[in-house]
């Protein structure tokens, strides 16, 4: 007999499987198609954009949000999002002292789920898609990147994943505004 | 990082059950972006077709290893339907939520099968120019399905057409079917 893995039927969820699968691929893909790593890294990141550009809107229709008066507030919906569309929780840590720097950490990773990479992919940011998405949604702008090696245990999904974003002071004007109704 | 420290590896976790979701709208939405990349390196319809599918088999290889080892406790099929029934049940239950609509067989060519699915997720959000009315971005899934086929050892060719919703039209080798035959019976 089959052990049947049943999902719960709602229409607006996917099996979080054939979208690990299917990021893979395209990340495969991409290895294929460019030459060195890094132009990887920044098709990841462009293509992510561009999903977070469109997501956006999707987020201010069905979360409602309401309006950011500082960068708690979008971290909070930063993480609001996270859990609406990819279904996991990020905790929300290492703030700077002036409060304008923050991390997302992700304890499991929906991308990373069967990833190991090879050693001559190692500075392959396998989630730099996620890292795309953030700055149209929040009006942030990923500053740095936590250093490598944080960054691969991101990428075999075994321990800690981190997404780091951190902001400059004057985007927050900008971003003051973005998710009123 | 230095390569003393040993990090266990992927095969040391235990495997996933599957019952974790995403929403549609970022799965649409990645989709989406795979599209318009293969869209963009490609010259013709046939080209963006291959490509998708292309993109599909990478999946269906790990679909086949990941769903006999946890379903099927390493068991594979050895007959040509029932293959075909584990594709239009296990493997389309696991990646969509549902069965596929209807499998049927051709009439005229017994090395081919239909397979057919009224909306195909990838095809919800995607509507299709005009002047490229022959645009079917479930090649992706027929990639899929192919790769599923071909690491069984039902090496077949799948291909994507607009009829009835989607019609997946799957030739087998000449080889698959004298293979059942003489499995016939046993």
């Amino acid at each position: 007999m089959s052990r049947q893995s049943m999902r719960s039927n709602d229409p607006k969820k996917v099996s979080g499987e054939l979208f690990t699968l299917t990021y893979g691929s395209l990340v495969a893909q991409l290895l294929k198609d460019y030459e060195n790593v890094d132009d990887v890294n920044r098709q990841l990141e462009r293509m992510g954009y561009n999903i977070g550009m469109r997501l956006i809107e999707d987020f201010l229709a069905r979360a409602n949000p309401g309006r950011c008066y500082d960068l708690r507030d979008t971290a909070d919906k930063i993480q609001q999002a996270f859990k609406l569309y990819l279904g996991v929780s990020p905790s929300i840590g290492s703030w700077s002292p002036g409060g304008d720097e923050f991390s997302v950490v992700l304890e499991t990773n929906p991308l990373a789920e069967f990833v190991e990479l090879p050693d001559h992919c190692l500075s392959l940011r396998y989630s730099n898609i996620l890292a795309g998405v953030i700055p149209p949604i929040s009006h942030l702008r990923i500053l740095a990147h936590l250093p490598r090696e944080r960054w691969k245990s991101l990428l075999t999904g075994l321990r800690k994943d981190i997404e780091c974003s951190s902001i400059v002071y004057s985007h927050l004007e900008v971003e003051k505004g973005m998710f009123n109704e | 990082m230095s390569s003393g420290k040993q990090r266990p590896s992927i095969l040391d976790k235990s495997l996933s059950r599957g019952k974790s979701e995403v929403s549609l709208t970022a799965y649409a939405l990645l989709f989406s972006e795979m599209v318009q990349y293969s869209h963009n390196r490609v010259t013709s319809v046939n080209e963006l077709h291959n490509k998708l599918s292309e993109l599909g088999q990478s999946v269906g290889v790990r679909m086949v290893e990941l769903l006999f080892v946890r379903d099927r406790n390493y068991k594979r099929e050895t007959k040509l339907l029932n293959i075909l029934l584990f594709v239009k049940g296990t493997l389309w239950k696991s990646l969509f939520g549902k069965e596929a609509d209807k499998l049927d067989r051709a009439t005229d060519d017994e090395r081919i099968y239909y397979l057919i699915e009224k909306e195909p997720l990838v095809n919800r959000f995607i509507s299709v120019p005009r002047d490229k009315s022959s645009i079917n971005c479930a090649a992706f899934i027929a990639g899929i399905i192919e790769a599923v086929l071909n690491s069984t050892g039902f090496p077949a060719k799948v291909t994507a057409l607009w009829h009835k919703g989607t019609t997946f039209m799957i030739k087998f080798d000449d080889a698959v079917l004298t293979r059942d035959k003489q499995l016939e019976g046993r």
